[in-house]
């Protein structure tokens, strides 16, 4: 910050205006006064407003055919961003009061055909005490274990109009509490792995955050524009992670190798109805589609309604903004690129059979998983990545920004976040998400995967042909402060200057 | 002309930058928290808010997210310091562009703050038409309806807020809707299920708390000591718990622990409603200069509270009714009247009308007050009263039997004179 | 038309230096703010502990204060050290009360806030290696307010420290108006402490420049801000110039702020015949000498260790300053009302009036001006003294802020380099009331000039000419204004 801000002073045109703008400060100056104080508490009835929502808040939902199980559809799904790895004393338990529903629609008709449903249920051991554990944790099943959560998994066929549990008490990864409380950690996670029959496996349990992305690439909803990206700031977070892994046949309608894929959670509310306050398929619908005064609606809604939410993807924000910031004009309107990589599918790709245009995360099962797997997917020619489904290392910022630009319409470009791959290694078998970082170890101060680069060369992971623009200031306020000082101090200056049309003597200047 | 124009501009220009720049937000400030961004919904602790909004002063939902989150930490901490940052960060959050539910949202929530509840609900119905599906729209109606004794709409708002994001504030809310239609069963019920061990400290004191008045208002005292020891356990410093555990030693006659709990409790949050408890806990101990220093700070609370802006009519009604000037109470409760028609308001009017003689008037206000059904000994004491000052007799005696049979001991000084004028009849 | 618009508004800004910055509590009214600030000394601990409590728990304790505000002021002390934990090296270090003072200052709604000052002192084997030192109040969470601690060293260096070293409200005077920020809650410091280091930098009990008051609230930042530059630095040339730079800098953007007699300068110096020039560089001169004096002074009186009370003082010196500038209004309007003979050298006024007489004098224009020089202007003596007592009048009161940075001069051992950022201030303060009075002079002169050969109605010409008298009168005005409000605030 500037010690003395604008003392460097540029004239002022009307120096008489100068000299009037110094009274005018004086007279303000005089004048400002602290803001008023604040009201007293009332006698009425003030109940709580903000209601935790992490519980319920999907992050990110991946469904990919497992890789070391090619006859398999592998999903996972995250809920509660940003866990720090010391969150104690509660850590981060899963809701009681809510639904954790995997949904898939087989036949394109945006509706749900089979939903595994999770619930969670939790207790304490040892009921004269709030602690997470009292000791060494070695087992699940160790009594030091106070806090204990598991599952009840059921499947829902709505076609049959069938649903049967597959595991009524399956136990919970718990959170990493630290080295000493949890010496093993991989055994808690490989114990907290069940086989249901049927080759069906479930996991629920902290995991470390799969996601990778700058955050800073969202301000440009703000209008900020980034010459610095490349730091991943999802970094060092946990998740709470659902992970389940199916035998293709027992997705597929008929024929159709393509399944659609959403998570949604619903809670109860007071009249014991159930309401879905959370949805999710394709990344960054949420973010970046849908606006912000929307987002509550979407959230509510369910994809066979998806109709009401068109405009936004065939007139989509992004490109205008970008186009705002950087010059780079935006794809022509109607997006239809985008209505099939959203809402339909791309024909020969990924694209069901007969589809009602709905948002959906679309895999196409019969697409082999590939030994060496691109982070940009189907657009650097990887089939078997996003927008095909979504694998953990699919860099979906990238694909997604670069595709909103125009990427598959003759407009190829490298815009990114300068993330390019998580900053732990993901697992060879289910489920496949790393470990949770442990409480103990210090968070660091997140891995960057690359160079910094600038939003628009982001995506290309290396030092970009395009150069950097610089950020716009942010030093609104010193400005300003500066602006006011410079209009008097460069009045007074100006008004020193000799003044050319007189001709009498008097002492001036 | 123009020099005159321009002139003109100059000092106003130059008194608007300085005014901006020194009540504006200051420098940015390091970025070491940047990377710990959770800009995002309502919960997101006030650092990384902060740390946020000075990276990116234009992100309008995070200023409105900030402006609500100060709201509550001023509700949860009591410290009313919060609100001019409240203020600061909705006015930031109103001047960026776009029509932010959530920043109009907040307006509502600090024009509540400031008993303007008519405004509040203005807000409320503007945040609702920017976004239909906010429950932070529907939460803001529901309390500026309730105040404003709008309770068929206020259940209504309050039932959409559920179907939208139900969850504790949902439920809390439709608790106080039953508590005032008296069926405190269900009131008591959603309270219960609105806390799990996953729930805030501060929110769980919360709903300890207003157990803890249930079981209080329906003379349950050893239970409502226990919810309010279970509140101090999840948040020590949760003020009104410490009131109720004083109301409920006076109830249950240990006077002196009473008096002790009071003194802290109004050393730590002197708002008028326990400093006239207190002082009237004093009184009926006979010790009345120490209660007339209560009193005397009762008005000074009222006065700040009036030149900061908040509507003090209620409060002023209620105090000088039983302890100060007859007359500002009633015009205070009359005014009241005219902005609101709430319960609490329809009894301020008419123990005000009462104090002042006019006992008929007073009883049509009474009967409103109690016409809900509120399971609440004193708005029936009120009525017993002055059903008695008018000589009805059987009404006197059925109001304040029920009143007693409610809450034995619901206040050291008017559950005596309730007694007495019961006392006198037979 | 423009010569009313500027007197209209310097007029008002003469109000502005009247007007008291609302007196709200700045945290709202329940609070009670508490500060502390320790100083780890080599054998002894200080704790500068203070409480900023809003109106209504002032009202609360009145009756125990019961008009006994010393004895009041001993008992919550003591209160507070009791409830304070200090441990050095392992050993509890309980603390005593050295000092305490308590004092009214008016608040909301005519309501009082309270000030409370404890010097609290706990002492210890003299510190032989690095040591921790844990300090923690256990009353601080009783009340709803800001809570602060500080930590710094007395010839000893904090290694380790997990609580900043300056306050963030300097000593609960100034809570920053920051909407991203919320009030501090800190209750305990955890320090490690070394031996050897510079001596404090302000005297123990006393905190002069938080003493003084938010006279200017806007330099505070920006003293902060220089103190940080210049603290710790090894002082080479170019860290020296950049400081004395930053110092005149400073005072200039201090003397912008209101209460340093700007205005009244203004008025000054448009009343002033000619030398306009002279003149401001005479008053300018005058400030400066006057100011550092006061500076060194008060500067001197503090490191010396006596229990001066600097906030006494300025009420005093204002309604000193104030008479100061009556008396210099007075001769204005004496010599306003003089005959006027050759009144040409009235710089803005006689060029109206000249436009007026343009027919009468036209053609010896020039020659009549050289000789009517001598005539009409004001002899040496008067004038030279208006100026010097103009110059005193805005020289008065010391800056808290170059009294501030004085001391953080004072502190790094060079009290000379202290002696030249204080001069360099004053000289800072000077140019900008030059500044402003040139300012408004030459505006004024524009304006006649645009205006000459153009007939002006008599209605003009008239106020023109009873405008010296009037900005005489003006300039009277103000300074008993300043007066009545220094002897008030001096008795009150």
């Amino acid at each position: 910050m500037s010690l003395i801000p604008g003392l460097p002073s540029p004239a002022t045109r009307n120096r008489a205006g100068a000299a009037l703008a110094v009274g005018a400060l004086l007279t303000a100056a005089g004048l400002a006064s602290l803001a008023p104080g604040g009201a007293a508490a009332s006698s009425h009835r003030e109940a709580p407003r903000i209601s935790g929502l992490p519980q319920y808040d999907n992050t990110d939902t991946y469904a990919f055919v497992s890789p070391d199980k090619p006859d398999s559809v592998t999903f996972v799904a995250n809920w509660i961003p940003l866990e720090e790895p010391a969150g104690g004393p509660t850590f981060y338990p899963w809701a009681t009061d809510a639904r954790y529903d995997i949904n898939i629609d087989n036949d394109g008709d945006a509706k749900a055909d089979i939903v595994y449903r999770w619930t969670f249920d939790n207790s304490y051991r040892n009921r004269n005490t709030f602690l997470y554990n009292t000791g060494k944790v070695t087992s699940l099943d160790d009594p030091d274990l106070n806090f204990r959560e598991t599952y009840k998994l059921e499947v829902i066929d709505r076609d049959k109009g069938d649903r049967y549990p597959l595991t009524s008490r399956g136990p919970v990864a718990p959170s990493f509490v630290g080295n000493a409380s949890m010496p093993n950690y991989q055994a808690l996670r490989d114990q907290a792995v069940l086989s249901v029959g049927g080759g069906v496996k479930s996991f629920a349990g902290q995991a470390e955050d799969s996601f990778f992305l700058d955050l800073r690439v969202f301000d440009l909803l703000y209008g900020g524009d980034l010459s610095e990206v490349g730091n991943d700031t999802v970094a060092g977070y946990n998740v709470n992670t659902i992970a389940l892994q199916v035998p293709t046949n027992k997705l597929t309608d008929g024929d159709d190798p393509v399944i659609g894929v959403w998570s949604s959670t619903s809670k109860q509310n007071s009249s014991g109805e159930w309401v879905q306050v959370s949805r999710l398929g394709m990344p960054l619908v949420n973010e970046v589609v849908i606006p912000v005064k929307d987002k509550d609606r979407f959230n509510a809604s369910r994809p066979k309604d998806d109709a009401q939410f068109l405009k936004y993807v065939t007139s989509p924000e992004v490109p205008k903004l970008i186009q705002a910031i950087y010059g780079i004009p935006a794809p022509a309107e109607p997006r239809n690129d985008l209505v099939q990589a959203f809402l339909t599918g791309v024909p020969g790709l990924n694209r069901p059979k007969n589809v009602t245009p709905s948002e959906q995360l679309r895999l196409n099962t019969s697409i082999k998983p590939t030994a060496n797997p691109k982070r940009l997917g189907v657009i650097d020619g990887d089939l078997a990545g996003f927008p095909n489904g979504r694998r953990l290392t699919d860099d979906t910022i990238d694909i997604t920004l670069q595709v909103a630009e125009g990427e598959l319409v003759g407009s190829p470009n490298d815009l990114g976040d300068g993330v390019d791959k998580n900053d732990v290694a993901f697992g060879t078998r289910f489920p496949y998400v790393a470990l949770p970082f442990s409480g103990s170890a210090p968070r660091g101060s997140g891995g960057s995967s690359s160079n910094a680069a600038s939003l628009l060369t982001g995506g290309k992971g290396q030092d970009g042909a395009r150069p950097a623009l610089s950020s716009s200031g942010m030093a609104m306020p010193i400005g300003v402060a500066g602006l006011g000082l410079l209009t008097v101090v460069g009045g007074a200056v100006a008004l020193r200057r000799r003044p050319e049309t007189t001709t009498d003597a008097p002492s001036a200047a | 002309m123009r020099r005159l124009l321009l002139a003109a501009a100059a000092p106003a220009l130059g008194a608007a930058i300085f005014i901006a720049a020194s009540v504006g937000p200051t420098a940015p400030g390091a970025r070491s928290g940047a990377e710990n961004d959770a800009a995002g919904p309502p919960g997101a602790s006030i650092t990384a808010l902060q740390d946020h909004l000075r990276r990116q002063p234009k992100d309008t939902r995070s200023w409105a997210t900030l402006g609500l989150t100060y709201v509550e930490e001023a509700r949860a901490s009591g410290d009313t310091a919060y609100y001019p940052k409240a203020q600061g960060a909705v006015d930031r959050a109103l001047s960026l562009p776009g029509d932010d539910d959530l920043a109009l949202s907040a307006a509502g929530a600090l024009a509540a703050a400031r008993h303007d509840f008519a405004a509040a609900l203005r807000w409320g119905d503007r945040a609702t038409a920017a976004n239909p599906y906010s429950a932070h729209a529907q939460t803001v109606r529901t309390d500026a309806l309730v105040e404003l004794g709008r309770y068929d709409e206020a259940a209504a708002a309050a039932r959409r807020a559920d179907e939208l994001q139900p969850g504790l504030p949902t439920f809390a809310r439709l608790s106080y809707l039953a508590e005032l239609r008296g069926d405190t069963k269900t009131a008591t019920a959603l309270l219960r299920r609105s806390h799990g061990p996953a729930t805030a400290p501060a929110d769980a004191a919360f709903v300890r708390f207003h157990l803890g008045e249930l079981a209080r208002g329906r003379g349950d005292y050893q239970l409502a000591d226990r919810e309010y020891a279970a509140a101090l356990a999840a948040a020590p410093s949760y003020v009104p718990a410490l009131a109720g555990r004083a109301r409920v030693a006076a109830a249950m006659g240990d006077l002196d622990a009473a008096a002790g709990r009071y003194r802290s409790v109004v050393s730590r949050l002197p708002l008028p409603e326990y400093l006239t408890e207190f002082g009237e806990l004093l009184e009926s101990l006979g010790r009345d200069a120490e209660a007339q220093e209560q009193y005397d700070v009762v008005r000074m609370t009222v006065e700040l509270a009036s030149a900061n802006g908040v509507s003090a009519d209620l409060e002023i009604a209620l105090f000088e009714a039983d302890h100060g000037d007859r007359a500002v109470a009633l015009r205070a409760a009359q005014a009241e009247w005219k902005r609101r028609r709430s319960v609490d308001v329809a009894d301020a009017l008419a123990w005000a009308l009462h104090v002042n003689g006019r006992d008929a008037e007073a009883l049509k206000y009474a009967r409103l007050a109690t016409s809900l059904g509120t399971k609440d000994a004193r708005l029936r004491y009120h009525r017993g009263v002055i059903e008695d000052a008018l000589g009805r007799s059987a009404d006197s005696r059925r109001s304040l039997s029920a009143a007693l049979a409610l809450n034995p001991q619901f206040s050291p000084l008017h559950a005596e004179r309730a007694r007495a004028v019961l006392g006198r009849m037979s | 038309m423009k010569r009313r618009v500027i007197v209209v508004l310097a007029a008002l800004g003469g109000l502005a230096l009247l007007a008291e910055p609302a007196a709200a509590h700045p945290l709202g009214n329940f609070t009670v703010n508490r500060a502390s600030q320790l100083v780890v000394g080599l054998d002894g601990l200080r704790v500068n502990h203070v409480q900023d409590i809003a109106e209504v728990p002032t009202a609360q304790a009145k009756p125990r204060i019961n008009g006994d505000l010393a004895g009041w002021a001993r008992q919550t002390c003591a209160a507070a050290a009791s409830a304070m934990v200090v441990s050095v090296a392992g050993r509890a270090a309980p603390l005593e009360v050295a000092s305490a003072t308590a004092s009214f200052r008016p608040g909301e709604a005519g309501l009082d806030v309270t000030r409370l000052e404890c010097g609290l002192a706990a002492s210890y084997p003299e510190l032989a290696g690095e040591a921790s030192v844990l300090f923690e109040d256990r009353a601080a969470g009783d009340r709803v307010g800001w809570r602060e601690v500080t930590a710094g060293g007395d010839r000893t260096t904090l290694a380790a420290s997990d609580v900043p070293a300056a306050s963030a409200s300097r000593g609960l005077t100034a809570y920053p108006p920051d909407l991203l920020s919320s009030p501090p809650d800190q209750q305990a410091a955890h320090l490690r402490v070394r031996p050897g280091g510079p001596a404090a930098a302000v005297a123990f009990g006393a905190d002069p420049a938080a003493e003084l008051g938010p006279l200017t609230p806007g330099a505070d930042r920006l003293t902060a801000a220089f103190g940080n530059l210049v603290a710790g630095r090894t002082l080479t040339l170019s860290v020296l110039l950049v400081a004395v730079l930053a110092a005149a800098g400073l005072g200039a953007a201090h003397a912008l702020a209101p209460g340093h007699g700007k205005t009244v300068m203004a008025f000054f110096l448009a009343g002033r015949s000619q030398g306009s020039l002279r003149a401001a560089a005479t008053v300018g001169a005058t400030v400066t000498a006057a100011h550092t004096a006061g500076v060194l002074a008060l500067g001197l009186l503090v490191t010396a260790g006596t229990a001066v009370a600097p906030a006494a003082a300025y009420p005093w010196l204002t309604a000193v300053s104030g008479a100061l500038i009556v008396a210099v209004g007075g001769t204005l309007v004496r010599e306003a009302r003089r005959p006027h003979g050759h009144h040409h050298h009235r710089d803005a006024e006689p060029e109206l009036v000249h436009a007026a007489h343009v027919h009468s004098h036209g053609h010896s224009h020039g020659h009549s001006h050289g000789h009517s020089h001598g005539h009409a202007h004001y002899s040496p003596s008067p004038s030279r003294r208006g100026l010097v007592a103009m110059g005193l009048a805005g020289g008065l009161l010391p800056s808290p802020s170059a009294l501030v940075v004085f001391l953080g001069a004072t502190a790094l051992g060079k009290a000379w380099f202290g002696v030249l950022l204080v001069v360099a201030f004053g000289a800072g303060m000077a140019l900008t009331l030059m500044a402003t009075g040139l300012a408004v002079l030459h505006a004024g002169r524009r304006l006649t000039r645009t205006m000459r050969g153009r007939l002006v109605p008599t209605w003009a010409a008239g106020l023109a000419r009873r405008l010296p008298l009037g900005t005489a009168v003006v300039v009277c005005l103000l300074g008993s204004f300043i007066a009545a409000q220094g002897l008030s605030a001096a008795v009150g």
